[in-house]
């Protein structure tokens, strides 16, 4: 008789969003890294509600939130399957609400509402910070998206240490993304390079603008293609480029992931000028096809992009110049390339389905919920 | 000085300096020099700075501490400064952000202002792991709940010896039956006297340091009311309020609007003409300005003063201090009234603690 798989129920309330970046493709990934993994009985709920793992599957195959707000709507009206509180919940971001099950946990993608709340819409800073604390409580693991990730989460919260595990996640282009690429025409864009991301403060793409003047820069051909809807604040920002700004940069808004792919594939390298990110997928993405990074000496970029990258001071102008200059010449963007592929592959399915894995089977999870880890200079009775 | 070793790293709060950071994320004090920033945030870094100079320590500006982390990033920046062991984040309340590895220490500015306030109220309840960690706080007394126990890190006072700042003076004129509280400050600025004008004119004065915190905050709202009171009943008691400096660039029309807002109270009838004895003041008076107004003088001051930007001596020549201030809870309450009465060069011999503040007398 085979023995029955441990299970465990994964929200995916992300992927009700009709556009799926960000969040809802890392919710997707991992749904499809456990299933893949095969080592659990993974199911699906969105706010304690089970939804069917058929309509799941039906929602990632055409990667929209439309057909599953549908299942939702059904399985809220009919009986449904409650969630069991013994069951293993895991919230592919921020929680919704804490202690439904004895066994839960949440991601943490970055701590850039804490930190940065000067780069955020003030309800952005609430949504995310007022709960946090109540979360990291509840919660048996915290996943963090990165190392640098875990470092801000025991930075901010040094109780939680113990039960942090990063969850790294990958790229997983569909297969026939090449394909479809071979057969059309040629890219009429000349020498370009892509900046991917919401173009928002904290991306500090003003760098990359402010760049365009300096000699280094100016004195290249390369082109720049921003790829990413407009975030906050941006309007007035992109308002007051000058002409050549205009000239050197195209704005795509957003665009399909076979149009991000085609247009990383014929770039020469990927620009990462953020001020703070929680992993920076887009780096990763570049990395899969080769591209190396020119990217901002800060929070998870070394980590993510290792050897295949360039990296900069993201407050020096002429320290990005330098880089740009670096990256460009031929010999070192030709190894840059091959150190590109072997460090993307590092990041893959079973590494990502690995540390949910461990901690549903019981595996090199310390629960303890105290709060040893804080050091307090003094301490005096409330 | 709580800072040991060869330097300190200074990080200043990025909503004031977004717009003109010196290039790069690490650079000395003297590039600021020309930056905008707001006057306290400047009279803060001054301040550090002079302490510095005093114990031979190299001060270096990181710009964005955040972006060190971990790893690469941090090795980074500890390579760019060497030897450096010890942090001061230098926060507006809304955010912190302490250095991993290093030792951090954090001074609180401009918390005076309500936004602030609240924001740093939202920061204590929701990451008080994250203030808990600092080694310690500078001109502040704050305590975070860790658990069953309030974290207090070491206060350490840093006080300055502020400038004298050029001033206006205007006589106190808000009848509630004014139409507005526009009309009211039109009036008020009809009212434009000299300060030394009025030297010896009075035998009693209550001087008042408003802050936008303190203008929001009914129990010293009501105080003030009580201290225009008897300047109407007494001509020889006079009364002085130094208008809350609000944001970096407000006008004076919105600074006497936030401290009519306050003192207006409907149950206080204010006369239908200027009153004399009530000034308002758009800086500091000097500590010989305010005894020459009158021998006797009292300090009404709110919990989020900021008492840093004068030294202990400018507080000497009152005779009586009184602390307001809406606060959390009787330890907090305590606690703010011991740092400010050590501030402000006062023992705790002397002292009354009512619901309503503490009063300490020289």
């Amino acid at each position: 008789m085979a023995l029955k798989k441990p299970h465990l129920i994964l929200d995916v309330g992300p992927l009700l969003d009709d556009q799926w970046t960000g969040i809802p493709v890392f919710t997707r990934r991992l749904a499809q890294a456990l299933l893949r993994d095969g080592r659990l009985d993974v199911q699906f709920s969105i706010d304690q509600v089970r939804i069917p793992s058929s309509d799941v599957l039906a929602a990632i195959q055409t990667a929209s939130g439309a057909a599953l707000r549908d299942a939702l709507n059904r399985a809220t009206t009919g009986s449904g399957t409650k969630i069991s509180r013994h069951s293993h919940l895991l919230f592919p971001s921020v929680k919704k609400s804490c202690g439904a099950t004895l066994h839960e946990a949440s991601t943490v993608h970055d701590m850039s509402t804490l930190f940065m709340p000067e780069n955020h819409s003030e309800a952005n800073v609430v949504h995310h910070i007022e709960p946090l604390r109540a979360e990291l409580d509840s919660d048996e693991v915290v996943f963090c998206a990165s190392e640098a990730t875990q470092a801000a989460v025991i930075t901010a919260f040094p109780s939680v240490s113990a039960k942090t595990r990063v969850l790294y996640q990958y790229v997983d282009w569909p297969e026939e993304f090449p394909a479809f690429e071979r057969n059309l025409p040629a890219l009429r864009l000349g020498r370009y390079a892509v900046v991917v991301g919401t173009i928002e403060p904290r991306k500090n793409l003003a760098l990359l603008l402010n760049a365009l003047t300096v000699k280094e820069v100016a004195r290249s051909e390369l082109k720049f293609v921003v790829i990413g809807r407009k975030g906050w604040l941006m309007d007035e920002f992109l308002a007051k480029l000058a002409p050549l700004q205009r000239e050197r940069v195209a704005f795509t808004g957003y665009v399909s992931e076979f149009t991000k792919y085609r247009l990383l594939k014929h770039a020469e390298f990927l620009i990462y000028p953020s001020l703070y990110e929680g992993f920076g997928i887009p780096a990763l993405e570049a990395m899969s096809l080769g591209k190396p990074v020119l990217a901002a000496r800060t929070s998870s970029f070394p980590e993510v992009i290792g050897e295949a990258g360039v990296f900069f001071d993201p407050l020096s102008v002429v320290e990005f110049a330098a880089a740009f200059a670096e990256i460009q010449g031929r010999q070192k963007r030709s190894a840059l390339e091959a150190k590109a592929i072997a460090q993307s592959a590092q990041f893959g399915w079973r590494r990502m389905a690995l540390p949910v894995v461990e901690w549903v089977m019981g595996k090199g999870v310390d629960v303890r919920r105290s709060i040893s880890a804080v050091t307090p200079p003094t301490t005096k009775s409330a | 000085m709580p800072f040991r070793g060869p330097g300190l790293l200074v990080s200043l709060p990025a909503r004031e300096l977004a717009q003109s950071v010196p290039s790069g994320s690490l650079f000395r004090p003297a590039d600021l020099r020309e930056l905008p920033m707001s006057h306290e945030l400047r009279s803060a870094l001054s301040l550090t700075q002079q302490a510095c100079t005093r114990n031979k320590v190299r001060l270096l500006v990181v710009a964005r501490p955040e972006m060190f982390t971990h790893g690469v990033s941090l090795d980074w920046l500890r390579s760019r400064a060497p030897g450096i062991e010890d942090h001061l984040c230098i926060s507006d309340g809304t955010a912190v952000r302490p250095i991993p590895t290093m030792r951090n220490h954090l001074f609180l500015y401009r918390l005076g202002s309500v936004d602030n306030a609240a924001a740093f109220a939202r920061l204590s309840r929701c990451a008080p792991e994250l203030l808990a960690g600092f080694h310690s706080q500078l001109n502040t007394s704050f305590g975070f709940r860790v658990g069953r126990d309030t974290v207090v890190p070491p206060t350490v006072l840093l006080q300055g010896t502020a400038k004298a700042k050029p001033s206006s003076s205007f006589k106190f004129y808000a009848h509630v039956d004014d139409p507005s509280l526009e009309a009211s400050v039109q009036n008020i600025l009809q009212t434009e006297v000299s300060f030394k004008a009025k030297s010896g004119r009075f035998s009693h004065l209550t001087y008042v340091p408003m802050t936008e915190a303190a203008a929001h905050d009914k129990p010293f709202a009501k105080k003030i009311a009580q201290a225009i009171r008897r300047s109407y009943a007494d001509p020889a008691r006079s009364v002085v309020l130094r208008l809350p400096r609000l944001n970096p660039s407000a006008r004076i029309e919105q600074r006497l609007e936030a401290a009519l807002r306050a003192v207006r109270a409907p149950d206080l009838d204010h006369p239908r003409v200027p009153q004399s004895s009530v000034l308002f003041v758009t800086e500091d008076p000097t500590a010989q300005a305010l005894t020459a107004l009158a021998a006797a003088r009292d300090l009404l001051v709110h919990s989020s003063l900021e008492f840093w930007h004068h030294p202990a001596g400018y507080y000497a020549g009152f005779h009586m201090l009184q602390i307001v201030g809406s606060m959390a809870s009787v330890s907090e309450r305590r606690r703010v009234s011991e740092l400010l009465n050590s501030a402000l060069g006062r023992s705790q011999s002397r002292s009354e603690h009512t619901p309503a503040g503490t009063r300490q007398w020289r």
